[in-house]
């Protein structure tokens, strides 16, 4: 009975995580060789050839991995900081304000700092009434720039306190702050518990929901179309573009893309669980 | 395990190897007595872009309660243009529905030349509806749509042409042509950009006629030497003013109703619209400023028109013909030609119409900070085939953006 239990729950998961999901990818994979598709015309490499020789198609997979890498890496940092803070100085209220960044869906967040932030937005007119700038023109370029500013800030700020909450929820479940007492009254210093015990207790445990969120956030899409540059684009817009846009013939390209991103991701994600640290007990 | 994923596979396959079908070929035989009595009770499913209020209000406030009360048919809007009306058909078709869950459709130039290319539309019914005899087929601007002729696959709506928008307190006299412009941008950096979407490139088409030093200069079928010849000298001309552009051409606006948000907070000085009648549209909306006003410059714009579609496997082709026969009707034209509801232009032609409909439509009352129809006739450009549009958006991307 228990076996059948745990083999019916295991059909389940298979029918509707999985199955779809596969589904949805040979399809991709058909449609990118020239074997899906109303315009399909039989079996044909042309779609992969013209997407791994276009520049366009690279960037947006490297500006993708530059934005999500360099967002974990802010929200990271920020979260073990404040987790820190908080674990030493314990207040209801400062964790309460960490849910207030989390009710907004990213393309409100997205639209709200892209009028926080922009040449005709919010700071630019104050700095514009206290007399900083003489004219729009002065105020510098924090949305649709060169380095991304605009998405890395929005981002960060929907990012950081869903791990900070992590962390927190960590340290408490692992019991940390009687370990602290124990550590400090043993004569060792907050420096050495925080370098060796602290950060490595909160990566080793969370450390996966860090990955899983760093893929979803390689696929978000309303932020880096909102506040990011035309070129290069994120590989979702990348994919929307082609599957959207005027020419019927480039959406074997979306999916020859989307076929590309998954495989990546199956692949990282089988390298990691092949890794001795990361494996799942 | 063997087993299970060639059954995934199998059914993969299956569901790709169907082919468009053609839903109740019977229509094209129907009398209108017959169409008409066979409509009644019928429920249609209109997409449309419903991104203006007062667009919206037309259809929800005028038309939804006209044909139910005239022919008890309930008419449904739902939001959505171009892309997604492709999208949607194309995913029905590749998955072998046999009816669609649309009925008809409002289309522009590149989706017909789209749904074409994958048969996803009825026709020719344009002839069977009784309104056809009042449609304005003398003109070119609208029995030809990006140089295909429309055959009766797709039904007149409206006509617009493109204009420039600005305010006249911060530009005194705007550019008038490609030479202007550039001395204006260069002049004045931060200014000026171009969307990268449909308005963007139907500026770019003109621009390429502009260049070919005809009107007629992309007239007929797609000409690859022409368009090498002619892209050419745009990408030499954009990319020669590119520094100079908003946020000095490095990004650019993913859509129109952005660079009217752009041109609202003072950003840049221009923006565009597809319809001539927008400015004074949108002013009574209090969307924009009393100060703005809207031009064509001499060098041209593309005028084209709008069409009404119905779906090939649509499940109620009669209730859809109904509909777009009352939507070209006198009275529902010059309703929408109203600039207090639309102030889009008519299909119909006014002197073929019967009683005092002609004396209506020629004292609708005039635009106030639009051009006058009459004056922008002379500078309007015929849309060239479908294909420039797709090889500008590719190319623009190539030659201007990632440059």
């Amino acid at each position: 009975m228990q076996g059948f239990k745990k083999n019916s729950a295991v059909f389940l998961f298979i029918a509707i995580a999985v199955v779809p999901v596969l589904c949805g990818f040979i399809y991709s994979l058909l449609y990118s060789v020239g074997l899906a598709g109303l315009l399909g015309k039989g079996f044909t490499l042309e779609h992969w050839e013209k997407l791994l020789a276009s520049s366009d198609g690279l960037m947006s997979i490297g500006y993708t991995f530059y934005l999500t890498i360099t967002t974990i890496a802010l929200s990271m940092i920020m979260a073990f900081a404040y987790a820190w803070y908080h674990f030493r100085q314990p207040s209801e209220r400062s964790v309460s304000k960490l849910y207030l960044p989390l009710l907004f869906p990213p393309l409100v967040a997205g639209m709200a700092w892209y009028f926080v932030l922009s040449p005709s937005g919010l700071l630019s007119r104050w700095s514009y009434a206290l007399g900083f700038i003489q004219r729009v023109e002065d105020f510098p370029r924090w949305v649709n720039d060169d380095f991304s500013f605009g998405i890395i800030l929005t981002q960060f700020f929907l990012v950081f306190p869903i791990f900070t909450l992590l962390f927190l929820n960590i340290s408490k479940k692992e019991n940390l702050r009687e370990l602290y007492r124990t550590a400090l009254h043993l004569g060792g210093d907050k420096r050495y518990f925080f370098k060796n015990i602290f950060l490595p207790i909160l990566w080793s445990k969370g450390k996966w929901v860090v990955v899983l969120y760093a893929i979803f956030l390689m696929g978000t899409y309303e932020v880096t179309l909102i506040l990011g540059q035309t070129n290069p684009r994120t590989i979702t817009v990348f994919i929307m573009e082609k599957l959207s846009k005027y020419n019927l013939n480039d959406i074997p390209q979306a999916h020859a893309m989307s076929v590309l991103y998954s495989t990546m991701m199956l692949l990282f994600m089988m390298i990691l669980f092949r890794l001795k640290n990361w494996r799942i007990a | 395990m063997r087993y299970g994923l060639l059954f995934l596979v199998s059914i993969i396959l299956a569901s790709c190897g169907n082919t468009p079908q053609d839903g109740d070929s019977d229509v094209s035989k129907k009398s209108w007595e017959q169409i008409a009595a066979d409509a009644k009770g019928q429920t249609v499913t209109m997409m449309m872009w419903q991104g203006d209020p007062l667009i919206n209000k037309y259809m929800t406030d005028f038309v939804v309660p006209q044909v139910k009360s005239k022919y008890n048919i309930q008419l449904n809007i739902v939001g959505g243009q171009g892309n997604a009306i492709v999208s949607a058909l194309m995913s029905e078709m590749e998955a072998g529905k046999e009816k669609s869950e649309l009925d008809m459709m409002w289309i522009n130039g590149e989706t017909f030349f789209q749904l074409r290319e994958i048969q996803a539309l009825h026709g020719p019914f344009v002839e069977q509806l009784p309104n056809n005899k009042f449609l304005n087929w003398e003109n070119e601007f609208i029995s030809t749509d990006f140089q295909q002729s429309v055959n009766g696959m797709e039904c007149p709506w409206g006509n617009v042409q493109m204009a420039w928008i600005y305010d006249s307190t911060r530009v005194q006299q705007p550019p008038m042509n490609m030479a202007q412009l550039a001395q204006w941008v260069k002049a004045n950096p931060g200014k000026f950009t171009i969307p990268n979407e449909f308005t963007g490139m139907t500026l770019l088409k003109a621009w390429l006629i502009e260049l070919s030093g005809s009107k007629d200069g992309l007239k007929g079928p797609f000409n690859e030497a022409r368009y090498k010849e002619l892209s050419e000298k745009l990408w030499t001309y954009i990319n020669d003013i590119k520094p100079y552009m908003w946020n000095e051409g490095k990004s650019f606006p993913a859509g129109v109703s952005q660079l009217h948000q752009l041109l609202v907070s003072g950003e840049v000085a221009f923006s565009l619209s597809n319809n001539d009648a927008e400015v004074d549209n949108k002013i009574l909306q209090g969307i924009f400023p009393k100060t703005f006003k809207a031009y064509v410059p001499s060098g041209g714009t593309i005028q084209n028109s709008h069409y009404l579609g119905i779906v090939s496997r649509s499940a109620h082709k009669e209730a859809a013909m109904v509909v777009c026969n009352f939507m070209i009707s006198p009275e529902a034209q010059f309703e929408k030609m109203k600039p207090d509801v639309w102030g889009d232009a008519t299909v119909l032609n006014i002197d073929k119409l019967e009683g005092d409909w002609k004396e209506k439509f020629n004292n609708i009352p005039g635009r106030s900070n639009a051009p006058k129809r009459s004056e922008i006739q002379q500078y309007a450009l015929m849309e060239p085939a479908a294909e420039y549009m797709i090889r500008l958006f590719e190319d623009f991307r190539k030659q201007v953006i990632e440059k």
